[in-house]
């Protein structure tokens, strides 16, 4: 399969012929800012979803945006939308599986 | 029965407003923002499209849009909120007890200073009586943008110029007005408190808080919020440091399907509608003699009349009134401080329109007003 079927920033691992897409997880300080993000990512073409925060954190509860691809540009786009997160997982190679 | 106590709240309710309700109750029933699941995850989503409806129809952000118990809860959470390390506040002469009670309280216990700014019918006046009392230790001024006794407008624009150049938080009591006026928060506001219940036409027990995040609001309310929940302190952050336990998701989610019915009915004709019916019901008894309206060509007023009928105890006449079946709110209002003002020891009649009264039915309460007097021929 050709990688150029994808995103540009969206890396793709070939691995027996199954395609690995990588994800980035944001944590957000809120459900409203995760919703926020998400919007905002979707309406500019990032694939993304909300899930529960899964690993345990300092914090307790909460949610995180797993976003198809790196983080850095969804991250530069949330910050120049003032919305606060911290990045959990910036996509890199053996992330989690979508 | 023909509601024209829609200023408490409004009666009826849009039918996509009861549908909203319906679905709410049908397809909502999680927690939101507290799971993962599907059923918390829709109601979460359901609550923040809400909140987003909400904050767009005040130029807010979704963050700063806090859903409350009604615009009393607003209105306390703002005021002890913002004055929680004391000071001076300013608060008109024409304020609900939602405001004046909270404030009155706090300069009782000498946590803060206060001060009662005349509110008079030329708007000149009113802005100077506010502009003279501002101290260098003047924190906040809280204001209402229409009584919710007379339906006077205040002139909340050059009041929040006032606070904006004075570097004071301007609280606005907006019951009385969202729904009817395109109020935004660009206007000056830094906090608006309104109830979800009237001109929004959401169910009652719901009401909102809307910053445009420049003052600080300590909640006087802790507890769970979804987030955080590790810490033993409050988030700080909006909208979750203020909207601690359970919210109301079902009111939240019929305040935003109001908010779409205005939308679409469009607010200038909500207005212009309710406004026609004020004029007619005024035109149709000014003449009589018998009938005082506590109203002054100097001042504008937002759709409401409050009137006494000469003779008539305020209740006594609504008590009659609610006899032939219309729904009239007759004493204080729960506003001590406006009718002080106003000098209406023995209260008023208030005669408040929606966008689902009409003119026969004006007619209808005219006809018994005048009957009362036996002023039907006049």
């Amino acid at each position: 399969m050709k990688s150029t079927a994808f995103p540009a920033d969206l890396r793709n691992t070939q691995q027996s012929g199954v395609i690995l897409l990588t994800i980035s997880i944001l944590d957000m300080p809120s459900y409203t800012y995760a919703v926020k993000a998400q919007r905002l990512l979707r309406s500019r073409g990032y694939p993304c979803r909300i899930r529960r925060r899964e690993k345990s954190s300092d914090r307790g509860c909460g949610y995180s945006v797993h976003i198809t691809g790196s983080s850095e540009s969804p991250a530069r786009l949330l910050e120049s939308y003032n919305i606060p997160y911290s990045v959990i997982s910036g996509g890199g190679e053996g992330d989690d599986q979508l | 029965m023909i509601n024209f106590d829609n200023a408490a709240t409004t009666f009826p309710k849009p039918l996509s407003v009861r549908r909203a309700a319906m679905e709410a109750i049908r397809n909502y029933g999680g927690n939101a923002g507290r799971g993962g699941h599907e059923l918390a995850m829709r109601t979460s989503e359901a609550l923040y499209s809400a909140r987003e409806t909400a904050a767009a129809f005040f130029g807010a952000q979704p963050e700063n849009t806090v859903f409350t118990l009604n615009c009393t809860y607003a209105l306390n959470m703002a005021i002890q909120g913002v004055m929680k390390n004391g000071g001076h506040l300013i608060i008109s002469s024409m304020e609900h007890n939602s405001a004046a009670r909270p404030v009155f309280t706090l300069a009782a216990e000498k946590k803060i200073t206060l001060s009662i700014a005349e509110v008079f019918t030329d708007d000149e006046q009113t802005v100077e009586s506010f502009r003279r009392l501002i101290r260098s230790d003047t924190k906040a001024i809280v204001c209402t943008l229409a009584s919710n006794v007379t339906g006077q407008l205040l002139p909340y624009r050059e009041i929040a110029g006032l606070c904006r150049e004075n570097g004071i938080c301007f609280i606005a009591d907006g019951a009385q007005t969202c729904g009817i006026y395109d109020i935004k928060l660009d206007s000056g506001i830094n906090i608006l408190c309104t109830a979800g219940h009237k001109g929004l036409y959401g169910i009652t027990g719901t009401g909102l808080l809307i910053t445009d995040g420049s003052f600080p609001i300590s909640p006087i309310v802790q507890g769970g919020t979804g987030s955080d929940s590790l810490r033993l302190f409050q988030p700080e952050m909006l909208p979750d440091s203020l909207e601690s336990g359970t919210p109301n998701i079902i009111g939240a989610v019929t305040v935003g399907a109001g908010i779409r019915y205005i939308n679409s009915y469009g607010i200038d004709n909500i207005r212009s509608h309710e406004e026609k019916l004020c004029r007619l019901f005024i035109s149709e008894l000014e003449n009589t003699g018998d009938i005082t309206f506590l109203r002054d060509e100097k001042a504008e007023y937002a759709p409401i009349v409050s009137f006494n009928i000469n003779g008539f105890s305020s209740e006594e006449a609504a008590s009659m009134l609610a006899d032939k079946g219309f729904c009239l709110r007759a004493g204080y209002h729960c506003a001590a401080l406006a009718h002080a003002s106003l000098g209406t020891k023995n209260g008023t009649i208030r005669f408040a329109p929606s966008v689902f009264n009409t003119e026969t039915e004006v007619k209808n309460l005219v006809y018994f007003v005048k009957t009362m007097k036996n002023l039907q021929n006049s």
